[in-house]
Parts: structure tokens; C-alpha cells; sequence
């Protein structure tokens, strides 16, 4: 991964993330389907992650459900030509998506990302395993399966992501179960943890770029539905689109004020 | 009398000493299933995680996109319950190409009880897709499906019986093309099948030996991979049955009776010698998996007095 990074470096992952929100509303709403909040708020740390990527470098995607954020992101750093994701890829990736390690459901990627970091070892391979997860997933028991394994192996390699976003389809995370003590968890399980801001795109990097000799996790803070003042903070459009055409109108507008 | 999982995991070895990709990993049974054979010789191509089954599945789905080709040892029964999701989700989905050998399948536990035993798994496993299903039946099948899986890419899923299985058959090559062309292996002919698969199969050997002393001509057909059969091959096979009798330690619904009944043509008696799932989880005075077997309704002595009374 790229080490170093310009102000304009910053500026240009802020417009890609602006870009791929962009991407998303108008792919959730041409078919009217899509997890819009959940995709909105881990713009950033995708942005971030595939501009800083080496070709060595392993991004999985765990949060399979905000699909449409991963799809964007594709499109805007040109990995991916597509006319309709959600169906040509699926509503979750699926195998035609082109990218290493698709993942169609929650809890899993964690798991994935560890084989991975864990074969680049015994091959002798440089480069990095980033994992995005959503919190929401934290509840899976196989994520703490892997972070224990992660920790006992080692894998300095590894990266986690988590986009905490305080928010999973029924309702506020911490009034559900509660994951708090957060990082003290991860930090327990024998991890390096860093809580930063998720849409502060300089401290994502300074988190990341951080060298460690165990796994490293990164509590990446973040709001539900970022960058459009009327869906932000709120859960009514975890796994719901914009459908009229003003909202649409309206939603795009503010991204395009923020350019 | 071999023990398949031992075979399995030296045919294995040996395929490792070839190729650098092959790994195994096991979830903390290592011993039980025979992998840790593996482990002595390859060291670093090898990997005993905890009892975190669920996870040693997605780590084996990571290792398979970063070149390797991961064998994953386990207990069948876990294959099915904590196995399940990321069989069907990654392997046969998103076809992660991760090699799973569940062992002790059937009945062939049966001093742990009920839990430990698996009938669903083959049941079950067939109907995804993508995933190939094997069931070898001996020695020498055990070493063609290793081999075959290692070769191919895509998930598939061994099913191994714990109990010692006696040598059936012995022209490798026959069978070698057997297997890769058909999915099955016929021995013998007549118009009594004796369908059956795996640990069933030199069960069935004896019965045919048994009966052709008294004259009476069974055909055995050994279904290897039912998700790779020759349906237009075995179609022909059964054309000229009159009584079919199927043999194998799963249930009907979705086992070999699935495959077969569909196949077989108006008029041809079907005779089920299957598990019957309704006495799952009854007590057992016995340990002994052919008494075991009895109780669930596979007895050899009531197949051949079967065979004999619509021979007549």
C-alpha cells in the first residue's frame, strides 16, 4: 500500500467518495432495491482503500449487503464496466463480480481475509489483507472464531475495517447487544485497535498506515447514510432506496454541492 | 481391511510431494480424521486451528483464491450443521474451490450416540450446485477420487466411513475409467441391482457372492459420485432390471432412491434397504455398527431372503 499521501491525494479520495455515492443512489433507485444507509456511510473507506492499494494488496468486502458501495467503488477506480450492477452482479456479490474474494453473507469475510493473509505468508508474499466489516456482523460468532485464530497466527498482515456505523436492520446496534467495550474486545482478543473517524479520510490513513506485529483493527467511525442531510443518522433506509424522483433529485443535489 | 481415511490422507502425501498447492487443515481433529498424517510429513502446508469449525472452512475458502488447494478434514456431521453455511453460500455459489473430506459418516460412530453419526450429509450435499459429491467404496476408488478432486477445480465433498473397508475391487484402470467416465462402477450382471454406495458396497459384494452359489445373478452398481453420473449409461443399466434393490446409509428422500426411481422403468420393483431417519436417536443395547445397521433397517440376511423370494 502507499505509504505516503499529498493534500491533493486526500482531496482526490474525497471526490471519489462523493463519485461513488453518486453511483449508489442511482443504482439503488434504477432498480429499486439495495441497502442505501449502510453503503453510504463506508464510502470513504473504500475510496481510501483502493486508492492506496498495491497489486499485491487483498480488499475482501464482508458487508456483502451494502453491495452497492463495493460496485461504485469498482466503477470509479475502473475495475469495473457495468450498465446495472445489482443485476449483473447480484443484489450481493456473486461470482461474476470482478473481484478475488465475493461474499454473499454476513459474518464470513473475516474468516476469508484470514486464509488469505495466511497463504501470502506460507507463500512468501508481500502485500496486505484489508477487510471491511460492518458492525452489525460483529454479533456473528465466526468473526471472534477468526480474531482469535488471527492473533494466535500472528498475521501482522491483517487488517480489519469495521464500519461503525451504530446502526443493523433492527435498530440501534448497542440497544440490540451491545458491543461496547469495542475496541477493549478487539484489544483483548490480542489485536492493535485504533478508533478514528470514518469519514476523516487523513486519520483513516494515519490508522492504516500504522505498523504492527499483530493484526490490526481499526473502529472506523461513521453515520448511517453520510453525505445526504435527510437520510443521515437514521435507519429508515437500511435496506431501503430513494423511489421518488424528487428525493432522488434532491439527494444528488447535495452531492453535488459538496464537490 | 483399510482404513479410508488413511488412505486418503497418504494418496494425499504423495500428491504433495508433486504439487506445492495441496495443503490440509482440520479443526481440531487431526488425529480422529487422520490429517495429522499429513502434518508430520509437510509441516508448513499444514494447519490444526481450534474447534473453530465454521471458521476453518472460510480460512480454507481464503487459502483456495491465494493458489493453494485446501483439503479440509472433518466429522461429516459437522460438515452438515457448522459446515453448511459456507457450503452453501462460498463453495457452491461463489464456487470457492475448497476440498471437503467429512469422515465418519453413517453409522459408523456409533458408541458416541446419535450426534456423532451422519446420514443427511450426501442427501443434502447433491442437491447444491456446483459442489461434486464422492462416496468412495474402497481402497482403490478412495485413491481415484483424491486424485480427481486435487485435479479438478471446483468444491467437492468426500464422504468417508470410519469403519475398515475390505479391498472390492481389483483392476484399477477398469475402474479408473469407470469412475471418471460414468460416476458408478457395475460389477456382475443380471436382473436382480443391487444398487448401493460406499460403505454399503462390500455388503453388497458379499450378498452377490452369496447368491450366485445358488445360482441367482446380481448385478452390483456402486454409485461414486451420484452428481456426476451417467444418467443416459445407468439408464440403460436399469432397463433391464427387474427388481432394483437399493442399499445405502442414508434416507430415501433425497438419496440413491432419488437418483434411481425416476430412472427406472414402469413395472421394475424397487425394494428400499435404507436408513430409516423415524428411529434416529432411539437408544442402543449394542455398539457394533452392523447391529446398529440392522436397527435402522439395512440386515443382509433380510436383503438376500428378499433376492431368494423374488427369484422364485
Amino acid at each position: 500500500m502507499k505509504r505516503k499521501l499529498l493534500k491533493s491525494d486526500f482531496k482526490k479520495i474525497k471526490e471519489y467518495a462523493n463519485l461513488m455515492r453518486r453511483e449508489i443512489i442511482i443504482h439503488t433507485s434504477k432498480v429499486g432495491f439495495g441497502h442505501l444507509g449502510g453503503s453510504l456511510s463506508c464510502c470513504e473507506i473504500l475510496a481510501l482503500l483502493y486508492y492506496i492499494r498495491s497489486k499485491s494488496d487483498e480488499i475482501i468486502f464482508s458487508k456483502a449487503h451494502t453491495a452497492p458501495a463495493l460496485y461504485a467503488a469498482l466503477k470509479v477506480f475502473k475495475i469495473a464496466k457495468y450498465k446495472n450492477p445489482l443485476y449483473e452482479y447480484g443484489g450481493r456479490p456473486g461470482p461474476n463480480t470482478p473481484i478475488n474474494f465475493p461474499v454473499n453473507i454476513l459474518g464470513v469475510g473475516l474468516g476469508i481475509g484470514l486464509g488469505c493473509a495466511l497463504g501470502k505468508k506460507f507463500k512468501g508474499n508481500s502485500g496486505e489483507v484489508f477487510i471491511i466489516i460492518g458492525d452489525g456482523e460483529c454479533s456473528c460468532g465466526t468473526v471472534w472464531e477468526s480474531a482469535m485464530i488471527a492473533s494466535k497466527l500472528e498475521l501482522d498482515n491483517l487488517t480489519v475495517i469495521v464500519d461503525r456505523n451504530m446502526f443493523s436492520e433492527g435498530g440501534r446496534i448497542d440497544d440490540l447487544v451491545s458491543l461496547e467495550p469495542f475496541a477493549e474486545k478487539w484489544k483483548s482478543f490480542g489485536w492493535v485497535c485504533a478508533s478514528v473517524n470514518g469519514h476523516n479520510v487523513k486519520q483513516l490513513f494515519r490508522a492504516l498506515k500504522k505498523k504492527s506485529s499483530t493484526p490490526k483493527a481499526i473502529i472506523a467511525n461513521t453515520i448511517k447514510g453520510f453525505g445526504v442531510s435527510f437520510i443521515e443518522g437514521s435507519n429508515k433506509y437500511h435496506h431501503q432506496c430513494l423511489h421518488d424522483k424528487k428525493l432522488i433529485k434532491k439527494a444528488l443535489a447535495e452531492l453535488e454541492d459538496k464537490k | 481391511m483399510n482404513d479410508l481415511r488413511e488412505i486418503a490422507v497418504k494418496t494425499l502425501c504423495e500428491l504433495a510431494r508433486r504439487y506445492p498447492s495441496i495443503f490440509v487443515l482440520t479443526p481440531d481433529l487431526g488425529r480422529s480424521t487422520r490429517a495429522s498424517l499429513f502434518g508430520l510429513e509437510f509441516p508448513d502446508r499444514y494447519l490444526e486451528i481450534g474447534f473453530s469449525q465454521e471458521s476453518s472452512f472460510l480460512i480454507a475458502c481464503g487459502l483456495s483464491r491465494m493458489g493453494f488447494v485446501p483439503f479440509l478434514f472433518t466429522y461429516s456431521v459437522f460438515v452438515l450443521t457448522k459446515g453448511l453455511n459456507s457450503l452453501l453460500f462460498l463453495l457452491s455459489y461463489e464456487r470457492y474451490n475448497v476440498k471437503v473430506v467429512g469422515t465418519h459418516s453413517g453409522c459408523s460412530l456409533p458408541i458416541n450416540g446419535p450426534a456423532d453419526m451422519c446420514f443427511h450429509d450426501r442427501t443434502l450435499f447433491t442437491t447444491f450446485p456446483n459442489i461434486q459429491v464422492y462416496e468412495p467404496s474402497d481402497e482403490s476408488v478412495c485413491k481415484i477420487v483424491i486424485k480427481n478432486a486435487a485435479d479438478k477445480k471446483g468444491p467437492c465433498y468426500i464422504r468417508l466411513s470410519k469403519e475398515k473397508l475390505p479391498k472390492v475391487y481389483h483392476d484399477e484402470r477398469k475402474i479408473c475409467r469407470e469412475v471418471l467416465n460414468n460416476g458408478f462402477i457395475i460389477s456382475g450382471e443380471g436382473s436382480v441391482l443391487l444398487v448401493t454406495t460406499g460403505a454399503m458396497v462390500h455388503k453388497c459384494m458379499e450378498i452377490k457372492k452369496i447368491l450366485e452359489r445358488e445360482n441367482i445373478n446380481v448385478a452390483v452398481v456402486d454409485v461414486v459420485s451420484p452428481t456426476y453420473v451417467n444418467v443416459s449409461k445407468l439408464s440403460k443399466i436399469l432397463e433391464r432390471a427387474t427388481n432394483i434393490f437399493i442399499v445405502a446409509d442414508h434416507a430415501t428422500l433425497g438419496g440413491l432412491s432419488s437418483l434411481i426411481s425416476p430412472l427406472s422403468q414402469n413395472g421394475v420393483k424397487i425394494h428400499n434397504f435404507v436408513i430409516d431417519l423415524r428411529r434416529h436417536g432411539w437408544p442402543f443395547t449394542t455398539t457394533d455398527p452392523n447391529k446398529v445397521m440392522s436397527i435402522y433397517g439395512i440386515d443382509t440376511r433380510l436383503i438376500i431372503r428378499k433376492i431368494r423370494e423374488e427369484a422364485q
